[in-house]
């Protein structure tokens, strides 16, 4: 679905798995593979969409992990729309789709921990919505996780320096007490953010840990370039909290830096 | 010039030896990047002796691994030093169409006929490089189609609500200015 300019909602192709180049989706894969999820892996979509995060993980998981899926998406429309369109899979024992939610008030529903929590709500085409990235919110993920569990958040922006992926991923080190990556996603303008809960980083020796023998692997190649990834600490920019998270401001500050850095390469 | 037919002019041209020009650190850099060894490229960056060479590598290791805009401020370094060198024109040209940028891909089209022009090429390359650059040039003459398309629709949308605004405006001076009606209802005897 593109709502026009350059912006996917949600992409579909015919079999499961990694999409072409450029999609953000499949970075979604990589936790698991860092982490050799095997068996039963418990997965959280907040801001499901079409169910795309779902086919791509359903393609691109390591072998011998079951994935179970909860996905909440604000629109109840969109699901349906989705199982009419776009094969999401009905709901059963290892999809659950809830059309019509929040994605706070669905975390506040309680669940069994999750392995993997994924991070993809947006509104009017590019805007985050700001009580989705308050410390407060983020900490309520964190708690929702397993020992060892990540979250992966989808961010649009210019650059890992960029105003508003910095706030976001500062706000997600406080809520997770521990420092979060950054990977810029090649041939886009999104930034996937990894945090985890108690558990290491993939970070040996200033690179991103290998994934061998798996399609995802190659994902991590070109982020060996300098500027592929970034790690953050709470330090590193504003920490958003529920009555102070100027994300508006933040986005403009985005846009207007991109600008003055492409102005000032033209001259 | 569909994606694909792009990308595959791309590689291509990527595994073309260096124009007949010879560098162990170059080809290294080549070799490792068709592995996809990026990191490893990178490092091996500073044994490319000849510095245009050197340049054409850093700016085709960062097209590779998809930093567009590193590819396109690398080849631009490496333009200062040689302005008409086809191979970092053609980069950067490849890499601000990736990126939608119009206005740097416009001129740089122009400055890569150009330097096609006063280039000594056989045959067969010319007319490599001659299908590549119109290809190249389609696309960026559709980005800019497209930005002025953009531009014009917001011009129109300004008027349009600046008119709007001016008739409401109207509309209520109008009715301020017009004479009030007296609610006292008038009675004879």
């Amino acid at each position: 679905m593109n709502e026009g300019f350059d912006s996917f909602q949600s992409v579909w192709q015919p079999v499961l798995g990694l999409l072409p180049e450029g999609f953000y989706y499949n970075f979604f894969a990589l936790p698991l593979h860092w982490s050799e999820a095997r068996g039963p892996v418990r997965v959280l979509v907040l801001g499901l969409g079409g169910g795309t995060a779902w086919r791509v993980l359903d393609g691109a998981a390591p072998q011998g992990a079951e994935l179970l899926h909860e996905g909440v998406e604000l629109d109840p429309d969109v699901v349906e729309l989705a199982r009419e369109h776009l094969d999401l899979p009905p709901d059963g024992p290892r999809h659950a789709a809830r059309g019509g939610l929040d994605a706070r008030v669905a975390l506040a529903a309680g669940r069994e921990p999750v392995q993997l929590a994924i991070l993809d709500c947006y509104a009017n085409q590019v805007e985050i919505p700001p009580h989705l990235v308050t410390v407060e919110f983020l900490r309520a993920v964190r708690d929702t996780l397993a020992p060892d569990g990540w979250l992966a958040a989808n961010l649009g922006g210019f650059g890992l320096d960029d105003p508003l992926v910095e706030a976001v991923a500062a706000t997600c080190a406080e809520a997770f007490e521990h420092r979060v990556l950054l990977l810029r996603v090649p041939s886009s303008r999104n930034f996937v953010l990894i945090a985890r809960r108690d558990g290491e980083l993939p970070v040996e020796g200033g690179v991103l840990r290998p994934i061998y023998d798996h399609p995802v692997g190659d994902l991590l190649r070109p982020l060996e370039l300098p500027g592929g990834f970034r790690i953050v600490g709470p330090e590193d920019g504003t920490v958003l909290t529920d009555d102070f998270a100027p994300v508006e401001r933040l986005q403009l500050a985005s846009i207007r830096e991109a600008r003055q850095r492409i102005e000032g390469a033209s001259r | 010039m569909s994606g694909a037919r792009l990308a595959a002019a791309l590689l291509a041209l990527f595994a073309s030896a260096a124009w007949g020009q010879t560098d162990a650190g170059y080809e290294r850099v080549q070799a490792l990047v068709r592995e996809r060894r990026f990191g490893a490229a990178w490092e091996s960056l500073g044994d490319v002796g000849d510095p245009l060479l050197a340049a054409r590598a850093r700016a085709d290791l960062l097209y590779f691994g998809r930093d567009f805009a590193g590819a396109l401020d690398a080849a631009r370094d490496g333009l200062e030093q040689t302005p008409g060198d086809l191979a970092l024109l053609h980069r950067a040209l490849s890499a601000a169409l990736w990126m939608r940028d119009g206005s740097a891909a416009e001129p740089l089209h122009g400055r890569l006929v150009q330097a096609l022009a006063d280039a000594q090429l056989d045959e067969g390359a010319r007319g490599w490089w001659d299908a590549t650059a119109a290809d190249l040039g389609t696309a960026a003459g559709d980005l800019v189609a497209g930005g002025d398309e953009r531009a014009a629709r917001l011009r129109r949308a300004r008027v349009g609500t600046f008119a709007a605004l001016s008739v409401l405006l109207g509309a209520l001076l109008a009715l301020a200015l017009a004479p009030r009606r007296s609610n006292a209802s008038s009675t004879t005897s």
